[in-house]
Order: C-alpha cells, then structure tokens, then sequence
C-alpha cells in the first residue's frame, strides 16, 4: 500500500473515529449527569 | 390518539403527553443510525469513491459532511422535535410552524404543502422499489446459504436476470419484507421500531466485523497481484486528476444521500424526541455511527474483496457490485457461502432498518390527518405498498427484460433529485424563516451549543449554498443526460419499454397532486384561520 493511500485512509479513519469517541462520549457522561 | 387543540389567536396549544417518545437513548441513536445506514452505505459509497479519485475524493466527501450534512441533519432534528411538540410528525405542518413566524401564512401554507407533498411522494415511491431491492437482498441470502448460484457453470448475471423475471422468488422475498415492516411498525415506536434497531444494528456492524476480519486475510487468491491490500490502495491512493466537478457533486450526492436526507424521516423520527432531548450531539453521533459503517466498514470489505478475486476491472460494475460480481466472488472463496449469507442479511438489516423509517413516516400521516389508529394504518399502508410496488415486479416478468426502467425512471426523482429540492425547502423554513428561533430551538436541551457565529455564517449561507450548488449542477446533468426529454436518452434504446416510462411518470404526477392536495387541505383545516388573517 502506497504511503499517500495509508495516509488518506488514516487520516479519514481517525476523523470518523474522533468524532464518534466525542459525541457518544459526550451523551454518555451528560446522560449520567442527568440522571 | 393525538389530538390537537387551538388555543386563541388561531395558535396552537403545545401537545405535552400525548405523543409516543423513545424509551431510551440508546435505542433512539441506534434507531436514527439505522435510518440513515441503508443499503446506499455499502455499495455505493465504495463505488462512488473508487470511481472519484480514491483518497482526493474524501476532501470533498468530509467538506460536504461538516458544512452540508451534518448542519442539515441537525436542521431535521429540530424540526423533528419542534413539530413533535405540536403533535406533528409529517413535514408538512413542521415547514408551515416554522416558515409562518417570517412570512405571510398563505405563502407558509404553500410551502408546508409543497414540502408535506414532496415528502410523501418520496416515501411511497422510493420504498416501493426500495423495498423490492431489500427483497432481493433477502432472497440472495437464501440463495447463497441453499447453494442456488454457487454452480461455476452460471453466468451471474443470467442468474440475477432470472431472479428478477421469476415471479414466485420476486413475490415470496418482496412481500417477507412488506410483512416484517408491517409487523414491526404495528408495534409502535419503543415495541417495535426501537426494538428492531436494537436487533438490526449491533448485527449489522457484527457481520461486517467478521466479514471485514475474512476480506483482510484472503491472501492473493487468484493472482499474486490481488490481493486485499492493493484493493485498498486502488481506493485510497489520492488520484488528483480525477478531482473536478463532477466527482466534488458525487461527493456531495453521497453525503445528502447516506444520511437520509431530504426525505423527512429524520424529521419523523425525531418527532418523537422529548421537548428537552439533545438534538446536536445526538445528530453528530448518528452521523458518525453513519460514516463508520460507510468509510471503514464497507470501504474495508467491498473494495478489497472485489478486487482480490476480479481485479481493478471487477470493480467497474457499479451498483451491479453486490448482485452480480460479489456472488462470482463468493462461490469461489473458502467458506463462501457462509460469508455470501452474511453479506446479503447485512444489506438485508440495513435496508430494512431505513424502509421502516419511510413506513413509519406514511402510518404516521394516516395517524394524524385521518385519526386512524396505528394497527389499521399499518394494514392500510401494507397495502399501498403492495399496490405502489406491483410494476416494479412486474416490468421484468411481463416484458422479460432486465433493464427497469419503471425503477429508474421514479429513481431519477425521488431518490436523488427531489431530495435535494426538499433539503433547500427544509432550511429556507427552518433557518431563514424561523430566523434566531432556529438557533434557541436547536440548543434547547443540547449537551453541545451551536455557537451563534456557526449559525449565521455556516447554516445560514454554506450550507444552503452548498444544495443550491448541487441543484443546479444536478439540473444542468439531468439535461445534458436527457432526463427531461419526452423519451429520455436511456429509454431510447428499448422502445418496447418506453410505456414503462411514461407510467411512472404518470404515477410520480399523479401521487405529488394527490399528496399536495391532501395536505393543504389538512393544513388549512387546522390553520385556515391564521392564513385567511394575513390577507
């Protein structure tokens, strides 16, 4: 695999990742909160 | 049974228990994910970006995403919620409250009907083929797990033409289909729909776990230079020259598309939500849960397994893919038919999971304009499917053609073109006209506050202007590819099947005047009062 494919796949990987981690994260803590 | 009352002024009386809510925060995430996780996710997101420059195509892919669909998407939560407050969970009165707080009540009257119509067009039409493909995902299913193609001998694509000319497999997997959303939608929104995620998403990311452990480890099968690896290079080594207009517009296409967009379910869905239920990080963790199984899980499992067996030239084959290259494919690996069964019950789940969405949305609109109870709006729409669905079966049975052109003309419209219509219709209302209360309402109850400067500029200009862009690019293809002609270009070649064409032309006209016309009339009867007032 080229460098620029790993690259790009990574990179989108962990945006996707980031923002789930951050807003399940999120409404799993403020739900505790809530309750 | 909702009732709606109005207080004086001709204002409506907020609803504050009648309506039906999620039981849990779980089950609405995974609902909401599985709405808008649909069979577009797995073949053609791969497609699309393998065909639109790789890895360059994600730039425009996550631009569209932070400054299209996630903004819009929220736009859908919140007027999901906000309608819900009045008892509403069809488009058409949610566009109307909102649209009325900034322009004349007739001109919101218009608009809330233009919306509700285009809505309800989109839910009957597109689920009528939509749940045909589901059938046909099902009925591989069966197939690959009882051996039907797995004979080298036949061709798979004679065998898909077979499949779709044969009335009993066409029916028998088509009406299972029909049955279980009929079932489910019966239940309700906690028993049923919410019951159904929870079964139908943890599946959906278990088998594509397990089939993308199987794609990464398949070796080089057929030739030394095919391996799964050098199928993920093909996808994500940024081709720059393939980077213009057109694959920007597929990007953006894709993003309207894969988060349901457009279409109102979002909106009927969040109908359901509690006035104080976040909307903003829910929205962005559906949207996330959306792009996992996109990006990562079907760019993992379809790309490289297709090309391990077939190479670069397997791939061209389009949304052909899943039912005629994937299953030469499958026949061939070790433990195939295993793997085959898995990948045709996740399309299965993921189809299923967003055509109840759209059966929700119709047994919904039964509920609030006819006062019908659930169980015997389920019955009614079962039916109306059924009806709606018939000459989709009945194109490649009757003519013994394969070409489905009844489908794809209805396609053209109400699986991409008018979603986007609908799209611009929900933001001109809900930001534009609901002005600043667009912004309190979407931070009511929200773990995560749009800050005010993302409203003005982002939701209120990039975002609009980004569907105005894709509009316009989007009518200037659909002349250059002969939509608008009398006899479309991709019908000329098959006069015998041009009636086909015209039919569901008539079926789209017919259904948006009946639709429009329904809803104005259930709009003015409840708020009449208040348009006749601002002549």
């Amino acid at each position: 695999m080229s460098s620029s494919a790993l690259a790009f796949m990574l990179v989108s990987w962990g945006f996707i990742f980031f923002l789930a981690a951050l807003s399940v994260g999120t409404i799993l803590v403020k739900s505790k909160e809530k309750r | 049974m909702e009732k709606r009352k109005k207080g004086v002024r001709g204002e409506e009386a907020v609803l504050e228990h009648s309506r039906e809510h999620w039981g849990s925060k779980l089950g609405l995430i995974l609902a909401m994910a599985g709405n808008a996780i649909g069979l577009g996710n797995f073949w053609r997101f791969p497609y699309q970006a393998a065909k639109n420059g790789g890895g360059a195509f994600m730039i425009p892919y996550f631009a569209a995403l932070l400054f299209m669909g996630i903004p819009l998407l929220i736009v859908e939560w919140s007027q999901g919620r906000y309608g819900g407050k009045y008892g509403y969970g069809t488009i058409g009165p949610m566009v109307y409250l909102q649209a009325k707080e900034g322009a004349k009540k007739r001109t919101a009257l218009i608009l809330g009907s233009l919306a509700g119509a285009l809505a309800l067009s989109i839910v009957v039409l597109l689920n009528s083929y939509y749940n045909h493909i589901i059938g046909w995902t099902l009925g591989y299913a069966w197939l690959t797990a009882t051996g039907g193609y797995m004979d080298s001998s036949v061709d798979t694509g004679s065998y898909f033409v077979g499949y779709i000319q044969n009335p009993v497999t066409v029916f028998v997997f088509w009406l299972i289909t029909l049955a279980i959303l009929w079932y489910v939608t019966r239940g309700g929104i906690q028993k049923g729909l919410e019951r159904l995620a929870k079964i139908a998403m943890p599946s959906i990311y278990v088998f594509a776990a397990i089939l993308l452990i199987k794609t990464l480890t398949l070796g080089s099968p057929i030739r030394p230079e095919w391996t799964p690896i050098k199928g993920l290079d093909f996808l994500w080594a940024p081709r720059w020259n393939e980077l213009n207009w057109s694959s920007t517009l597929a990007a953006a296409g894709q993003i309207f598309f894969t988060l349901s967009l457009g279409m109102g379910i979002i909106q009927n869905y969040a109908s359901y939500l509690k006035d104080d239920d976040d909307i903003t990080t829910s929205a962005v963790a559906t949207a996330s849960l959306n792009e996992f199984a996109e990006v990562i899980l079907a760019g993992t499992i379809v790309i490289p397994i297709a090309f391990t067996f077939l190479g670069s030239e397997g791939l061209k084959s389009g949304v052909g893919l899943s039912f005629i290259a994937l299953p030469n494919v499958f026949r061939t690996m070790i433990g195939g038919s295993l793997f085959g069964t898995l990948w045709f019950l996740l399309l299965f789940f993921a189809g299923i999971t967003s055509s109840i969405a759209m059966f929700n949305y119709l047994v919904n609109f039964l509920e609030e304009q006819f006062n019908v109870d659930r169980k015997k709006a389920s019955n009614f729409i079962f039916v109306l499917y059924v009806i709606a669905g018939l000459p989709i079966a009945l194109e490649p049975i009757l003519t013994k053609t394969s070409e489905l052109l009844y489908l794809t003309e209805l396609d053209n419209w109400v699986g991409s073109y008018l979603l986007v219509v609908l799209g611009l219709l929900e933001i001109i209302s809900a930001i534009w006209l609901f002005k600043n209360k667009g912004l309190e309402e979407m931070n009511k109850g929200s773990y995560w506050k749009i800050p005010k400067w993302f409203y003005s500029v982002v939701m209120k200009f990039i975002t609009p202007a980004f569907i105005i862009v894709l509009l316009v690019f989007s009518t200037a293809e659909y002349v250059a590819n002969g939509y608008l002609k009398l006899i479309p270009d991709f019908a000329k070649a098959y006069p015998n099947l041009i009636p086909w064409v015209f039919a569901a032309r008539i079926v789209l006209i017919s259904v948006f005047v009946l639709s429009f016309i329904m809803v104005y009339k259930a709009l003015t009867k409840v708020h009449g009062d208040e348009a006749g007032d601002s002549k």
